[in-house]
């Protein structure tokens, strides 16, 4: 018999309770927030939950170690979490710091996009374990994948608003929409191949939708700048909110679950002796 | 070494895989479901259905590493496996060891 504080279908139920509650109360203020409030919330919120993912990443590397696909994989993970709070911190410098407003494209998107690729990597490693022999699978989410990175690519640049007036910004969004692809095909592959199981399918669906979800903000923000409407750009917030808090979740459970604990284990062996 | 013994020693080896700390959790989660990892009493049977239920589809993946494992260590050709997926491919090269054996 398991405790409660180990027991999956326990820790499900408080962290869908948890979860529910953080989506509503970190994007709140932004929703009901306007202007120079809404940009100070929008700022310091998103730098709260990428810290506090980037957070329990370090952690969860930390203990992991470097052994192993998980030692690997979830370094690389800390390391995407890194760079993204990293950005993150760099927009609120050049918002709120040196008042520029949308300071897009910036160095805080050079830290965004190197980000993508130990995001990846983690992602391509635990797909490669877990979906080993799935070549077909793979093969087709990775042509749709093309297709959708291609379509978004090319309504980009005919939405954009002056193609001519300012390419590097163009460029950039037209980067990040290639660079969600590499997020896309392993999320997708990962929620369609791995969702069963007590300890895997709560750690493995948040994962993929908070890259999923990550790949959508980055659409929407990179359309929004091409048709020139900056003022819009906080809707996508919520979006970049609502993936870090998916992705703390995962990296909770894979704390609380996949890492072993021989305090807590004790703990739990004295309770069912006692 | 006997077969129970062998697909312990493979089943260590391909949770090791995984990181040295989430081999040792998966051990205590077995643990906890009743199963034992001690080589003697390692039954490879119940294992697999009890980390099917920890890992849905994940556990079949790790029961055809083990079968890979194990088919290298009792050098029987790759194509034993035919049709095969999981713990069903482990069982089979139970069976062929069985038959070479008596």
């Amino acid at each position: 018999m398991q405790t409660t504080a180990f027991d999956p279908q326990v820790i499900r139920r408080w962290l869908t309770v948890t979860l529910a509650v953080a989506l509503v109360a970190l994007n709140l203020p932004l929703i009901l927030a306007d202007g120079e409030g809404r940009v100070f919330f929008g700022n310091w919120i998103l730098n709260a939950t990428s810290a506090g993912a980037f957070a329990l990443a370090a952690v969860v590397a930390l203990r992991q170690g470097k052994s192993g696909l998980y030692g690997k994989a979830q370094a690389a993970f800390a390391l995407a979490l890194g760079l993204w709070l990293a950005g993150e911190l760099l927009w609120t410098y050049y918002e709120l710091g040196l008042g520029i407003d949308n300071p897009f494209p910036s160095l805080a998107d050079a830290a965004w996009l190197a980000g993508y690729a130990p995001a990846a990597y983690y992602l391509f490693r635990i797909y490669r374990f877990f979906g080993a022999g799935q070549n077909r699978l793979a093969l087709a989410v990775s042509v749709a994948t093309a297709a959708f990175v291609a379509y978004s690519a090319i309504e980009l640049v005919l939405v954009s608003a002056d193609p001519e007036g300012d390419a590097l910004s163009l460029v950039v969004s037209l980067l990040y929409v290639a660079v969600d692809g590499l997020l896309i095909v392993p999320a997708v592959l990962v929620l369609l191949r791995l969702k069963s199981g007590k300890l895997t399918g709560v750690p493995w669906f948040l994962l993929s939708i908070s890259m999923l979800l990550f790949a959508a903000a980055d659409l929407g923000f990179a359309y929004h700048s091409a048709i020139g409407a900056p003022e819009n750009d906080w809707v996508w917030d919520p979006l970049y909110n609502a993936a870090y808090i998916m992705m703390a979740a995962t990296l909770f459970w894979h704390n609380r679950f996949f890492i072993y604990d021989r305090d807590a284990a004790r703990k739990t062996w004295q309770q069912e002796n006692r | 070494m006997n077969l129970q013994r062998l697909a312990w020693k493979c089943t260590q080896e391909v949770i090791t895989t995984l990181g040295e700390p989430t081999m040792q959790s998966l051990e205590w989660h077995m643990s906890q479901s009743g199963i034992s990892m001690v080589p003697e009493k390692f039954d490879i049977k119940r294992f697999h259905a009890a980390l099917y239920e920890l890992m849905g589809d994940g556990a079949d993946i790790i029961m055809e590493l083990v079968a890979k494992q194990m088919a290298e260590k009792l050098e029987i050709s790759a194509d034993y496996d035919k049709g095969l997926i999981g713990i069903e491919r482990v069982l089979r090269l139970f069976e062929i060891a069985e038959k070479v054996k008596g």
